[in-house]
């Protein structure tokens, strides 16, 4: 059976399918408004007529580029290029502007893969025992989680605590609009149809990072030549020497494990994994003020987790046929359509496909790192455009994904509204990530929550009863507190220096 | 404006949003009997927005900092933003009327005039621009992936 | 701005409306009868590709685009490829499928409702949403109205009643039950106890309702999810006691006795389900179907119509697409626009009736 496999994925065809897999999915996954999920939706009917192995490979190799691919324009332009490396903005976007652009993108590459292999590694050889984990999980754990998920907002919003948590609130309002779940009750959307279906979180992403970028340009256009980009890169290897690799060893393997477990437990996702490690990282960390000026930690915490959630979210996906997140449920379709029915039967039935997604998942991830090391010349080229070109050009192409997203015009339109929103935000300088947070995790707080009391027939009291609700909420609680402290005494200090007070973005 | 009156403003805008949510949130049906109702969680949220937003009205009132008489100047050119907002609006309009390859190169090129200056303004290489990287984007869509971008009225 | 920007946008969606409007008016008129009896011609004369020519049109001239309402790989998306890949081999000419879901589908719909009627947008949904949508009154819209029936080509009725095996890996949460009547003799002597996974406004809700009547008894009807893995996952997890599910999902774990199939809602045995109907265990109303259908806005051309149609029925009627059909224990299945018109709305009335508490 394992020779099969590897007979399979190890002949030019499917190796050639992987190699074009990947590079289309660092193209998506680097332009804004193109995602990792958008390049296996396009490419999936193509692989209805491919033989199953070389189908799964393709698109194996799209998933894994199309995650990966976010790290180029997260780090050059400061624009996350998939919800998944919002987290590697903080530290990366710093480090360009140092002129460590190229050291930021072989890190983040590097560790992509390092991501990647752990969380391979983990769904080949522990995946059948981890997938029962998920069924342990009801609606009131998966609260218990959204609320511990929602904390990372108190952690992300410097100074200012109270900014910050308007932004996560505005977040989870605006996942409020349309279809409420459970009953379908139509809400908030104020007599337009097109509201029905709510906001799209692609859209969002752009329309508050790139379009906000491009109107606030507009409003400095004066001196923008003058303002000439001095990112130089020069890079050896990987951009870190062997000692470093070393120090950093426990945060890759730390990232990497809480981005496994996001993958698996179902609708959290790459966005949060980033975040999750990128805020456990800072609180473990020694120096966590210097996070977010531009550290290589935050770079290698946010793309070990976003990576290691490839192989997370196959495990439940494989073993028992329920998808992780909105890729795994694209590609349970990609398996169906072959005859392969994920669940308990997968390795007797199918087993060769099985360990040719594995195999391919290996593969890709050699080649995404091998590509991504080569091409990072070329990309960081993308700063040699001037900015008065290149903001344009970045415009138009997320109109175009935000169009491709649902074939919808509207869609477009919405993101030219989410520009403004972030206009307004940058005005009375509230941060966006929690926004993004805020949006991500609403609707998986109110359905559960709902769930939950819908099951416990009204009762609260399942919040405590459950022992992993309880748990996550009581590490919430500790956590919130231990940060609001943090931050209050940081303020406090700040003052008593005399210094300004700073409510600026943490990322900047 | 200062940042106190900055903060005062940030604070009645969301109060004023909270207050707008949880009113539309009593409006929403309750539908299912064993279920808290669609209305639930949006009247708590707003809830929290309207709390969060006293609570800050009431913070930036009685703070005394010294960055509170800073005046900042967020936006050097007002004309600049302003035209940029109007040209994507047009864009997003034009959008599927016009199509996307005209439209694009239209918004290209004039966006690309407006955040340039006389030192680096060259218009050949930017109509250039605007005209081959629509094409090639559409063309993308249309032969490789298959799905087609807006078309409008000219048909192409 | 913004509100000149809205109100150009409203003004936009009013004039588009109206022209819709405009054009169904005129051409709509001796819909339903020349339907029938063009249905009839085709019938006789459709068996080749060259007898389309024969339609007075010369539809389709450019791309025609396909709305699907379902995410890309479900199994509705997989029949609408397959179908509109052989109807455009036929009429040469390129079908674009889109995926278009959020809203349950309604978005998508009323998208197509609002584009023109030149035969070059078309929906292609299932029943199982749709008329359950009708029903419910969750849409202010009628599926058969308010479009241009094409046709059906294919019907799903593998609904299945799951439960937990009591000799399977999850047998710590199972109640014992070896068949429907186990299940329901316990939901009788405590009623509101057996957890029900239900999606209020859906076919599961419908034929829960449905069986509760019955069978006189009464469960515990929660929502666990709306996605098939959602659901599965809480019956594995001991979170609901039965779960009404595709049998797809779960073959395996009943091949391998970690669940049991309590019955089957379809009216007959289905082809490689060796499991009873309800109907043979005497809940002859526990019955359910999903129909795939196709449709133009309304007031599309009835020699486009004919001529869709027409081509329909070849690909229904070809082995490739029974055996696709095959992988997911659905069936081909043809209806065309008049019987279609007839039996929707009748479907709409039942649903309304079962549905109503």
């Amino acid at each position: 059976m394992i020779a099969t496999a590897l007979a399979n994925v190890f002949n030019p065809m499917c190796l050639f399918l992987i190699w074009f897999g990947t590079i289309i999915g660092i193209i998506f996954g680097s332009i804004p408004g193109l995602s990792a999920t958008m390049a296996v939706v396009l490419f999936l009917p193509l692989t209805f007529s491919m033989e199953p192995t070389q189908g799964l490979a393709l698109l194996v190799g799209l998933y894994m580029g199309g995650i990966s691919g976010g790290l180029i324009s997260a780090i050059l332009l400061k624009i996350p290029g998939t919800p998944s490396s919002i987290s590697t903005v903080f530290d990366g976007g710093p480090m360009a502007e140092k002129g460590e652009a190229g050291r930021a993108l072989g890190v983040g590459i590097l560790y992509s893969f390092i991501g990647s292999i752990l969380g391979i590694v983990a769904l080949m050889f522990i995946g059948p025992a981890l997938a029962k984990v998920c069924l342990l999980f009801s609606a009131a754990d998966y609260f218990g989680v959204a609320v511990f998920s929602l904390t990372i907002i108190a952690a992300l919003s410097g100074k200012d605590l109270m900014k910050g948590l308007y932004a996560g609130l505005i977040g989870i309002a605006l996942s409020m609009v349309g279809m409420a779940p459970i009953d379908a009750v139509v809400r908030y959307t104020f007599g337009n149809y097109q509201l029905m279906s709510g906001f799209d979180i692609t859209v969002l992403l752009i329309g508050v990072f790139a379009v906000t970028d491009i109107i606030m340009t507009g409003f400095g256009r004066r001196g923008l030549s003058n303002r000439l980009q001095q990112k130089k890169y020069h890079l050896k290897g990987y951009g870190l020497s062997v000692v470093e690799f070393i120090q950093q060893l426990p945060n890759a393997i730390i990232s990497s494990v809480i981005g496994v477990a996001i993958g698996i437990l179902p609708g959290i996702g790459g966005s949060t994994a980033g975040l999750m490690a990128y805020t456990a990282e800072k609180s473990r960390s020694k120096y966590p003020e210097k996070f977010g000026t531009g550290i290589i930690d935050g770079i290698i915490a946010s793309e070990s987790a976003n990576n290691a959630v490839i192989g997370g979210s196959m495990v439940p996906l494989l073993c028992m046929g329920i998808p992780g997140n909105t890729v795994a449920a694209i590609f349970l379709g990609g398996l169906q359509v072959h005859g392969i029915s994920p669940g308990p039967l997968i390795y007797q039935k199918s087993g060769e496909y099985v360990y040719g997604i594995y195999f391919a998942l290996i593969v890709a991830s050699v080649c995404m790192l091998i590509f991504e090391r080569l091409g990072l010349p070329v990309f960081a080229k993308l700063l040699d455009i001037p900015k008065h070109i290149l903001l344009p050009i970045i415009m138009v192409m997320c109109c175009v994904g935000a169009y491709s997203s649902n074939s919808r015009v509207f869609d477009v339109q919405c993101v030219l509204f989410f520009g403004l929103l972030g206009l307004f935000f940058k005005y009375f300088k509230i941060p966006s990530t929690p926004l993004i947070i805020g949006f991500i995790l609403g609707s998986m707080f109110e359905e559960n929550l709902r769930q939950a009391l819908q099951a416990s027939h009204g009762n609260w009291s399942i919040f405590v009863t459950r022992p992993i609700c309880c748990a996550f909420l009581i590490i919430a609680v500790i956590f919130c507190f231990f940060t609001v402290r943090g931050n209050m005494k940081a303020k406090r200090a700040a003052e008593a220096k005399g210094e300004v007070l700073d409510t600026a973005e943490e990322e900047g | 404006m200062t940042n106190k009156v900055r903060d005062l403003v940030c604070g009645a805008i969301m109060l004023a949003f909270g207050i707008g949510m949880f009113v539309l949130a009593m409006g929403i049906p309750h539908k299912i009997e064993s279920d808290v109702g669609s209305g639930y969680v949006p009247k708590f949220i707003a809830g929290c927005i309207i709390v969060v937003a006293v609570v800050q009205l009431v913070l930036t009132f009685v703070r005394k900092s010294p960055s509170d008489q800073v005046k900042e100047k967020v936006f050097d050119d007002a004309a600049g933003g302003i035209l940029t907002i109007v040209l994507m609006a047009a864009y997003m309009m034009i959008f599927q009327p016009v199509g996307f390859i005209c439209s694009s190169a239209i918004y290209l090129f004039a966006q690309i005039m407006l955040l340039s200056d006389k030192t680096n303004r060259n218009p050949l290489l930017f109509a250039a621009v605007a005209i081959l990287l629509p094409v090639a984007v559409d063309a993308l869509f249309v032969f490789v992936i298959k799905m087609p971008l807006p078309k409008g009225i000219i048909g192409f | 701005m913004k509100k000149m920007m809205k109100s150009m946008l409203l003004l936009g969606l009013s004039a588009i409306a109206l022209a819709g409007c405009g054009s169904s008016s005129s051409s709509s008129s001796g819909n339903s009868t020349t339907a029938a009896a063009a249905a009839d011609t085709t019938a006789a004369t459709a068996e080749t590709a060259a007898a389309s020519a024969s339609f007075d049109t010369d539809w389709p001239t450019g791309t025609v685009s396909v709305i699907l309402p379902y995410k890309a790989g479900g199994d509705t998306d997989t029949y609408c490829r397959a179908l509109f890949k052989g109807v455009g081999d036929i009429l040469n000419q390129t079908f674009v499928v889109t995926n278009e879901e959020g809203g349950s589908g309604i978005v998508a719909a009323m998208d197509v409702m609002n584009k023109p009627n030149d035969g070059y947008t078309l929906l292609f949904n299932h029943t199982g949403a749709s008329l359950v949508q009708e029903a419910t009154g969750t849409v202010d819209f009628s599926y058969t109205n308010d479009f241009t029936n094409v046709c059906t080509v294919a019907i799903d009725q593998t609904y299945a009643l799951i439960a937990l095996s009591a000799d399977g890996q999850y047998s710590n949460y199972a109640h014992g039950w070896t068949s429907l009547e186990d299940m329901l003799a316990e939901a009788k002597e405590n009623p509101k106890t057996v957890r029900y996974s239900t999606v209020y406004g859906s076919t599961t809700q419908y034929v829960g309702q449905m069986l509760e009547k019955q069978a006189g008894v009464e469960f515990d009807n929660i929502d666990v999810g709306t996605s098939s893995g959602d659901r599965m996952a809480a019956l594995m997890g001991g979170q609901v006691d039965i779960v009404a599910i595709n049998y797809m999902n779960v073959a395996d774990y009943i091949e391998t006795g970690d669940l049991i199939c309590l019955g089957i809602m379809s009216e007959e045995r289905v082809n490689g389900i060796d499991f009873p109907t309800f109907a043979e265990q005497g809940y002859d109303q526990v019955v359910t179907a999903k129909k795939y259908e196709v449709k133009f806005p309304k007031g599309t051309d009835e020699a486009i119509v004919q001529k869709l149609a027409d081509a329909c029925k070849q690909v229904v009627e070809s082995e490739d697409f029974a055996a696709l059909l095959a992988t997911y224990y659905a069936e081909p299945y043809w209806r065309d626009a008049a019987t279609m018109n007839e039996e929707d709305p009748a479907e709409v009335e039942d649903l309304k009736a079962g549905l109503a508490e």
